[in-house]
């Protein structure tokens, strides 16, 4: 189990040196751990994406054996998140007024959903899986689009510069499923490519609004936190960078 | 009275399907989301499977009322645990209930047209309800929200981590059900009146022992006095 733990792992840090996957990973920035300290944060997404687990591991909680998918809005705690950088430094920051609902229509689309648990956030993490990608599910009348269309009517409702982060979970098993990691790599720069230039058109005007978008596995601990670490200094770099964020507002 | 089942999501689709017992459609056509009642679950809360014992999920109902949904008509749910979806995950079986007003919940509804899987969990939830003595705390708790005389969301077990606020009757914990203090299941309107009785009553009584009161003092240094 665990040497095949460590070969999804180097696998995966194969794929995110690959140019267009690669250039998801991201210089630390100084000021990314102050900024992070006390942000809210929505995660919202299709069911069985992942959210639950996301939640599980930001709190360092192992993965419950025994989970629901979620049929109640629900408030979690004000929690730590304990990250340890290959880099000796050590993300150090509390998620306060998380909140987590359930990834069927019937929740986005319901007034006291998905609208309700995003209005007061300052980062929307959308969780979403590698299959969905592969499956092309974000091109009109897919599923993932129809959320990318949602959030693009909320956003005006939503706080003053919110940002967007998505997630796509569930590399692993992308990885474990495949011996060819180069043709993998291109393949999934292209669909990464294709992933950005859509959620660039749908949010518009909002575009400066998405931070990026982070291969993950909320399953294998070792991808979650090399990917979790450039999830954190993705947004913060994206609001911070060069660009500057002068249309989030 | 019209009644639908909420059916497991085993698929993990998109969209959460009900049954009126023969036809199987989205939910979305029955409860539409925009008029879907703040807080409403489509299953039982992950807190209360958290706070519950793995071997004795079968046995949780949870159940959700809310008087004046739509009018003078109420929303009344009841869901149970029924099984695993693809990735391991609890799913639930539920009974939907649009009332009129004064209405209670029959659990009647057929189930022959639901998925195979999905029957066994039904035929259990509809007996449970119509033959379980007052032993299943679960359904005794179902059946005293159902008689609630409240204008308020309600629940039949309390609920910590939901984003709305529900009157509740029943703690869960891992050894079952535990009835809250009688004082927690009046009604609203019930409490008022009793606080403002309540408020009378001293008010009165203030009164008299303001008028008592120099009487008082000297009898209270009388007798201060004889025992020094």
């Amino acid at each position: 189990m665990i040497p095949m733990a460590l070969d999804t792992f180097r696998a995966f840090l194969f794929l995110t040196s690959f140019p267009g996957v690669g250039e998801h990973v991201v210089r630390l920035v100084k000021g990314v751990l102050e900024w992070w300290s006390g942000k809210k944060i929505a995660v919202i997404g299709p069911t069985a994406s992942g959210k639950d687990s996301f939640l599980a591991r930001l709190q360092n909680r192992e993965i419950p054996e025994v989970h629901s998918n979620s049929p109640i809005g629900e408030k979690i705690k004000s929690f730590s998140v304990n990250l340890a950088l290959s880099n000796r430094q050590v993300i150090d920051i509390t998620c306060k007024g998380v909140i987590n609902i359930g990834g069927e229509t019937d929740y986005r689309d319901a007034p006291s959903g998905w609208l309700s648990v995003c209005e007061d956030a300052d980062v929307i993490f959308y969780v979403m899986t590698v299959n969905d990608l592969s499956k092309k599910r974000f091109l009109r009348g897919g599923r993932i689009r129809q959320d990318f269309d949602w959030l693009q009517s909320a956003l005006p409702h939503l706080k003053q510069g919110a940002l967007i982060h998505i997630l796509i979970n569930k590399i692993d098993e992308q990885i474990e499923s495949h011996t060819d990691y180069q043709a993998l790599a291109e393949e999934l720069a292209k669909e990464l490519s294709a992933l950005d230039r859509t959620v660039k058109n749908v949010l518009h005007p909002y575009e400066a609004r998405y931070t990026g978008a982070t291969l993950i596995s909320m399953k294998n601990k070792q991808i979650y936190t090399r990917a979790i670490n450039i999830v954190f200094r993705s947004v913060y770099s994206a609001l911070h960078g060069p660009a500057k964020r002068a249309k989030a507002g | 009275m019209r009644a639908y089942w909420i059916l497991p999501n085993r698929e993990q689709n998109d969209c959460i399907l009900a049954s009126d017992g023969s036809t199987i459609m989205p939910l979305r056509q029955i409860l539409d989301p925009k008029l879907r009642p703040e807080g409403f679950s489509h299953g039982v809360p992950t807190e209360l499977l958290e706070k519950s014992d793995p071997k004795s999920f079968a046995e949780i109902l949870f159940a959700q009322r809310f008087p004046h949904w739509s009018g003078d008509r109420q929303l009344f749910s009841v869901s149970t645990p029924a099984g695993l979806d693809s990735s391991g995950r609890v799913v639930h079986l539920g009974l939907l209930f649009i009332l009129e007003p004064h209405e209670g919940p029959r659990f009647e509804l057929p189930y022959d047209g639901l998925p195979q899987t999905d029957q066994e969990f039904a035929r259990t939830l509809i007996q449970r309800m119509m033959t379980s003595g007052p032993g299943d705390s679960w359904v005794q708790s179902v059946r005293d929200l159902s008689e609630l005389p409240s204008d308020n969301p309600a629940t039949n077990v309390a609920l910590d981590r939901s984003v709305v606020r529900f009157d509740s009757l029943y703690v869960a914990g891992p050894h079952g059900l535990t009835k809250k203090a009688v004082m927690w299941m009046m009604p609203r309107t019930a409490l008022t009146i009793l606080l403002i009785l309540f408020a009378v009553v001293s008010m009165w009584l203030f009164v008299r022992a303001c008028e008592q009161s120099s009487r008082i003092a000297v009898q209270t240094g009388a007798m201060t006095w004889r025992f020094n």
